[in-house]
């Protein structure tokens, strides 16, 4: 499966990178921000793993540009964040965010959400 | 001509006695009192005339004291002012730049660190190669080799202290900031030289960018906070 991991910190995208090497997930791409990921989004990508603040283009942003895309109607979508605000995951949930995880998070935390992910994309198909 | 110089004198005087007697019967009802005798009059009348002017004296007097209370104002306003600047130019600047190098320095280490678990990583690869061609009397080593990948990975994950302590800065950068903007706004309303003119509102300033960061970021309460996120989810955002 091939991850676009989206965020603005490289140690970040390294963590993100690192844990999902260590859960079996070595294809990954990486993106700075919004912007980047919506680039480098193609029908390739099977699954992304965002931030939320982030320059250029927010991760909320990027997953409402991602919905409006035909490729991206259907690509799951999990935010990882700092943010944990009742009403910014609500807002997450509403963009199209399939899933949300709080930093900082553990690969076991990690794991779990990808597998839920992937098990309700499964699901709905 | 000396007779008739002498006589003019005369005449002149008792015309000018008359006046002043006159212009001392005017004083003495100006007073509101009635005097009894020109000598009471004149004294009066000298009394009134000193008033008056210690009036006028003193309004001058009051004046000057107005002035200099104003300019003693206008000097400390422009002390505040100058306190106000000094405050927003140059110790916000050196707090500003402080948390940035802070931050920075947070980056880099954080990088250095990073690099060196993936080396750590790397020699235990080796281990494991070194056991595969050499061999091993018993599992005691793979099973250390196993432990102490699984330390130097929980390793990496303390490392997203990194990013939130990271926003927690640029948090703390963006609010000096602020206070930077509201205090050179307070500085402009002070000047002197432009009182009265219009001050440039504060919220039409040019802001600084997107927010990069989470006022709210924190390393605490992370099963909690992730549990309210959880109930969301799984309720499709009607929470």
């Amino acid at each position: 499966m091939k991850i676009l991991v989206v965020d603005d910190s490289a140690t970040m995208r390294r963590i993100l990178v690192n844990s999902l090497q260590r859960i079996g997930y070595s294809d990954c791409v990486e993106a700075g921000d919004g912007r980047e990921a919506v680039d480098k989004f193609d029908g390739s990508i099977q699954f992304v793993i965002t931030d939320w603040n982030m320059p250029n283009m927010s991760g909320i942003d990027l997953a409402r540009a991602l919905r409006a895309l035909p490729e991206g109607k259907s690509v799951p979508i999990l935010m990882v964040t700092t943010r944990s605000v009742k009403e910014d995951i609500i807002a997450a949930v509403q963009a199209g965010v399939n899933n949300y995880i709080v930093k900082p998070f553990t690969p076991q935390v990690l794991k779990e959400k990808i597998d839920a992910v992937l098990s309700g994309v499964a699901a709905a198909a | 001509m000396h007779a008739k110089h002498h006589v003019e004198l005369l005449y002149d005087s008792e015309a000018t006695l008359r006046l002043l007697d006159t212009a001392i019967k005017d004083m003495g009802e100006f007073d509101g009192e009635e005097p009894q005798s020109l000598e009471q009059r004149v004294r009066a009348a000298m009394t009134q005339e000193r008033s008056t002017s210690m009036g006028l004296i003193g309004l001058s007097d009051l004046l000057a004291r107005g002035y200099a209370e104003i300019i003693g104002v206008l000097d400390s306003l422009r002390q505040s002012r100058s306190l106000l600047e000094r405050a927003a130019v140059e110790k916000i600047h050196h707090t500003h730049d402080k948390l940035r190098e802070v931050s920075n320095a947070t980056e880099t280490a954080a990088t250095d660190i990073l690099n060196g678990l993936d080396r750590a990583n790397s020699m235990v690869d080796d281990l494991d190669a070194c056991a595969a061609e050499y061999g091993e009397s018993d599992d005691r080593g793979a099973t250390i080799r196993a432990a102490l990948r699984d330390e130097l990975f929980a390793l990496m994950g303390h490392m997203q202290f990194q990013d939130i302590t990271s926003q927690q800065l640029t948090y703390a950068s963006a609010v000096l900031t602020e206070m930077e903007a509201r205090l050179a706004h307070i500085a402009r309303v002070f000047d002197p030289a432009t009182f009265g003119a219009a001050v440039t509102d504060l919220e039409s300033a040019p802001g600084a960018g997107p927010v990069t960061f989470d006022p709210n970021a924190s390393t605490q309460n992370r099963a909690e906070r992730q549990a309210v996120a959880d109930e969301i989810v799984a309720t499709g955002a009607s929470a």
